[in-house]
């Protein structure tokens, strides 16, 4: 295999693609020295003990799987996944529909990203003001007849999790989305509606299709966005919040804390092969498609 | 395009594989010789940074106890005041021989009850005394302040002003070249005093009082007047304008204690300048420069010690500096060129919060070790807006990364996770070692100890004290017996003041947590529930006893205190300790504000109320028992950190904590666990002096507080008290916000007791599952 390998290396670097190679290595350099080096060291240390080093086998990933509070964030995660995702992608796919329709608002393109740019503080700053138990949502909720809601102490924090992943990826993604449709040409889809097809037809025969492409990115940009609504998530209800806000990152925040290197390095590995899977899944549909 | 994917990956790996096994190297290495590479690095430092003031004590007469006062006269000889033994002496090789006489005058003076308020020398000789003896009563005199002068020709003077129609009394004094003299009073007026014609001209006032000082250069009186510096022309008789870069630095350094004393001098070049001498060290200022230049570093003198207090600075001609201390030790600053700036050899001790008994510790020790340096870093110094979870994560990344303090003080740190981990050194030897030198509060000592090892030593801690009425103490054993007493305490038809002087949920609930909160966490880390719920039982009872008999205008005036203590304090945590201290619950037991008290007793200040109130109220104290028993709550403990290079010097450092000359020093920060320093610590450090204290009862009436030393018995029967104490309280502050937050809805009704379990329960099992 060696023998291989180093006969590829040998063709490349005598070809003509040297050239895209020299070119490539400087970021390969960085990604290697930031990134895939320390992740090494983090491989490592997942089979040491968090402060003598001593190797410990895979004691770490046991202890990790069976820690109710890693279960728990786990679970919260993927929840936040499973119903943020698909409502940030149905909702942005939509208001990006109609927008298309209006070439004026999309000169306000800008506009869009304007959540993206407001400082975490400021923003819960806002959800304190909303979500408090004597804030405006509950007296929004109090107005109409109903009863207010406890929403950072009790099971509605989830859904401020939501709101808050929404609020704040929506205009970004309907950016993206725009993109993708920019990219649809228009005689497909008035060739596809001489030939008699409705709108909606049109949307999931031409449309759609042509956003596939699109999609990925889309989808792994905001699986990846859905781990920053930690942030707002630890300044608004701190380091231990109701249960159903608790994520992944409030518990290694807290490990970090009481110097639990071990239990963090282990649970990254996983969550690390989680997200290489996830990835590779959703490239090898979109090449599938292709 | 394929081809070039699969190159890539396979320059990765090789990328990868060369870069780890390069980094392993170095970390090998690194282990190999870590011991030499810190001390390399010290010796490159101290090559490149050369020069410091050295600090030298100077012999001073037998018997000086830091009473009087010390002067560099005219001719260059030395002249120190006794004023406790009345005499006077005169140096002329520099402290190394003194000539000493007796002022017989003085003598008759000092004796019995006089409290020598303020004491200043001429340049040629000349002694000005002011002074107040309390035994005499002196109708209209609040302060029956008199002065005493001795010319230079040693013919005596002795006089009353009358300043102020005797309201106020002398803070400090000073004469300038030509024999004038200016004097600062407690009202913070300056005044001339006319010693010919023995009278007082006012000049001006200074707006704080606190710390009140002078000095002059030439024609400038400088009076330090809290946190700023006031120029004063003796000329023209004008203020001139404030130094804000002096003022500044004054403010900072006052933060923590007003101990601050100055001199001026022309330097140089012939520009004033002013030296201010303080717990930082010593800065010097040209006057309206924009900058201020660090002298001396107060770590790395007498001066970085809290129970040291600097009275008297000058100037010599050398440029060095003397420097009186509170305690009758003179020491000098002798700049060295060639002394390295810091010393060799440096131990760090990392702390969230500052400590004084550290402090203290560190001067002890650097006497003995001169060739050590000790760095105290305090994480949570309040000047960076860094929060105790970014302090403690900080820390977390040094020692991770093998490096770090050698030694932490674990107050609010994750402790069981440290100890854990393996982060920290047994210090079963170090204890052995104490055990042959000293005898300790074994209880208190061993804490901390483990089946594997002991790995953190406390050295302060407050004691739980409950006091009250005897027949009432008798019964309470534990919190449910307490709650039976509160009960029948505010159903009896004569009670009409809270029992406890708790005004609300969260109040109580701080008072009770310490000694109860180890009963809620079983050995496997899962919350006990029948605990916790007869603890929020039993608080609930309480609560509503203490609601009992309050009404709406006690409550508002107590919320109104609090407030105006907040106001007062940066810090809210300082309040709601002030209000468990049991000094400060004493006086509200003798202003009939609660019946009894429940608290924690942190100094023997404290306990002198407590002993007061005893007294007067003829009532009793004992331990303060919650759901667990014997608990003490340390305010001090210290750890070695496993990735210490220096941990010999560290475990020195440690005995020198633990040892009797600092344990044996009451700072105000808890007891000792040195019991032979128990007595030094007990000792009543101004038998001769006499203070009454203030208050004010709930209808407006003064009460006159004559304070009294507790008496040897009462010192003996707190000692016992102490050696029984043998649990140390949770220090996890996370578990008792939530206790507090979610319990006290339980108490004011809001939520029943099983709903208010369930979630202290859900909120707490999260730190446990984790």
């Amino acid at each position: 295999m060696w023998k291989k390998l180093s006969r590829k290396f040998h063709s490349i670097c005598r070809s003509r693609n040297k050239s895209i190679l020299l070119f490539l290595m400087p970021s390969i350099a960085g990604v290697v020295l930031f990134v895939l080096l320390p992740f090494a060291d983090v491989g490592k240390r997942s089979f040491q003990t968090a402060v003598t080093g001593e190797f410990c086998g895979i004691d770490n990933y046991k202890v990790v799987f069976e820690n109710q509070a890693f279960l728990l964030a786990i679970k919260n995660t993927l929840k936040l996944v499973m119903i943020g995702l698909p409502l940030l992608l149905v909702v942005s796919l939509l208001i990006s529909l109609v927008i298309y329709q209006f070439k004026w608002v999309q000169g306000l393109k800008s506009a869009f990203l304007f959540p993206m740019a407001v400082p975490t503080a400021t923003v819960v700053l806002i959800w304190k003001m909303l979500f408090h138990n004597n804030g405006l949502m509950n007296a929004g909720l109090e107005n109409i007849g109903l009863k207010s809601i406890d929403w950072l102490g009790s099971n509605a924090s989830f859904w401020v999790l939501i709101i808050s992943y929404i609020w704040k990826n929506l205009g970004y993604t309907i950016v993206l989305w725009l993109a993708g449709l920019h990219n649809i040409s228009e005689g497909l889809k008035e060739a596809a509606r001489v030939d008699g097809a409705s709108e909606i037809k049109c949307f999931f025969y031409v449309v759609l299709p042509g956003l596939k492409p699109v999609l990925y990115t889309i989808t792994i940009l905001s699986f990846l966005n859905s781990f920053k609504v930690f942030r707002e998530a630890y300044l608004v209800a701190g380091a231990y919040p109701q249960q159903d806000m608790y994520l992944l990152q409030h518990l290694f925040n807290n490990w970090f804390t009481r110097l639990e290197m071990d239990k963090i390095a282990a649970s990254a590995v996983c969550i690390t092969i989680v997200f290489i899977v996830f990835a590779l899944f959703l490239q090898h549909i979109w090449e599938e498609e292709k | 395009m394929k081809r070039i994917k699969q190159l890539t990956a396979f320059l990765m790996v090789i990328i990868v594989t060369f870069m780890m096994a390069a980094c392993t190297k170095t970390g090998n290495q690194k282990k190999e010789s870590g011991k030499s590479s810190i001390s390399n690095e010290n010796t490159k430092e101290k090559e490149s940074a050369k020069g410091r003031y050295l600090e030298t004590v100077i012999n001073m007469p037998e018997g000086f106890t830091g009473k009087g006062n010390i002067k560099r006269l005219a001719d260059g000889n030395l002249m120190v005041v006794d004023t406790e033994h009345a005499t006077k002496s005169i140096s002329t090789d520099e402290g190394e021989t003194w000539k000493t006489e007796t002022i017989k005058e003085l003598k008759s003076i000092v004796k019995g009850e006089t409290e020598i308020r303020s004491i200043s020398l001429t340049e040629d000789g000349g002694i000005f005394i002011a002074y107040v003896t309390w035994g005499k009563k002196e109708d209209g005199k609040m302060y029956p302040e008199k002065y005493f002068y001795q010319k230079p020709n040693k013919s005596i003077t002795e006089f009353e002003l009358g300043i102020e129609e005797y309201k106020t009394s002398m803070s400090d004094s000073v004469f300038t070249i030509d024999g004038r003299l200016f004097v600062v009073m407690m009202s913070r007026n300056i005044y001339e005093i006319d010693l010919e014609k023995k009278s007082a001209k006012k000049i001006f006032s200074v707006e704080n009082e606190s710390s009140l000082d002078m000095c002059l250069n030439e024609d400038v009186l400088m009076i330090l007047g809290g946190k700023k510096v006031y120029f004063y022309n003796l000329k023209s008789g004008e203020i001139t304008a404030d130094d804000n870069v002096l003022n500044s630095y004054i403010e900072k350094q006052t933060e923590k204690t007003d101990d601050m004393v100055m001199c001026a001098a022309k330097d140089g070049k012939n520009k004033q300048t002013l030296y201010l001498a303080g717990s930082g060290g010593i800065a010097s200022h040209v006057i309206g420069g924009s900058v201020m230049e660090q002298l001396v570093d107060g770590a790395l003198t007498n001066l970085g010690d809290p129970s040291r207090k600097p009275l008297e600075m000058f100037q010599n001609e050398d440029g060095s500096f003397f420097i009186l201390y509170q305690d009758g030790e003179l020491d000098s600053y002798v700049y060295d060129a060639n002394a390295s700036a810091v010393p060799e050899q440096q131990l760090t001790i990392y702390s969230l919060y500052d400590n004084e008994t550290i402090r203290q510790a560190i001067s002890v020790f650097r006497k003995k070790n001169s060739e050590v340096f000790v760095k105290f870093e305090v994480g949570l110094s309040g000047e960076n807006g860094v929060t105790e979870s970014d302090a403690i994560n900080n820390l977390n990344t040094e020692l991770l990364a093998g490096e770090g303090p050698d030694m932490i003080l674990l107050d609010g740190m994750p402790l069981e996770s440290y100890e854990e981990k393996g982060m920290l050194v047994n210090l079963n030897d170090v204890i052995s070692d104490l055990g042959n030198a000293n005898t300790y509060f074994e209880g208190i000592l061993k804490g901390y100890q483990r089946e594997s090892g002991t790995y953190v030593l406390p050295f302060r801690y407050y004691v739980p004290l409950l006091t009250g009425d005897n027949d009432i103490l008798s019964k309470i054993s534990d919190l449910k017996t307490l709650a039976d007493e509160a009960e029948k305490i505010a159903g009896l038809q004569t009670t009409k003041e809270t029992v406890l002087g708790c005004y609300s949920a969260k109040e109580l609930l701080e008072k009770l947590y310490l000694t109860s909160a180890n009963l809620w966490i079983t050995e496997d880390g899962t919350v006990d529930k029948t605990a916790l719920s007869e603890f929020l039982t039993q608080a609930k009872r309480i609560y509503e006893a203490e609601q009992k008999n309050l009404d709406e205008k006690e409550s508002k005036a107590h919320e109104e205190l609090v407030n105006y203590y907040k106001k007062q304090c940066d810090d809210e945590n300082e309040v709601t300790e002030y209000f468990l201290k049991s000094g400060t619950q004493a006086c509200q037991q003798l202003i009939k504000q609660q019946i009894l008290t429940a608290g924690y007793l942190c100094s023997m200040s404290e306990f002198e109320f407590v002993t007061v109130a005893k007294k007067i109220n003829r009532n009793e104290y004992k331990i303060f028992n919650g759901q667990d028993s014997n608990v003490f709550c340390s305010t001090g403990s210290i750890s070695i950190s496993k990735n210490s290079k220096n941990q010999e010097s560290a475990k020195q450092f440690i005995k020198i904590l633990l040892g009797t000359e600092v344990q044996g020093k009451d700072l105000g920060d808890g007891f000792p666990v040195n019991a032979d320093a128990y007595k030094n610590f007990t000792k009543n450090p101004a038998p001769d002096s006499s203070m009454s204290v203030g208050l004010k009862d709930g209808n407006g009436n003064d009460i006159k507080l004559e304070m009294e030393w507790p008496k040897q018995s009462e010192v003996e029967k707190l000692k016992n008290i102490i050696n029984s104490l043998k649990v140390p309280a949770v220090s996890d502050n996370s578990l008792k916000d939530e206790m507090i937050t979610i319990g006290a809805k339980a108490l004011t009704g809001e939520k029943g007791v099983e709903q208010s379990v369930e979630e202290i329960i859900q909120k707490i099992s999260l730190h446990l599952q984790e």
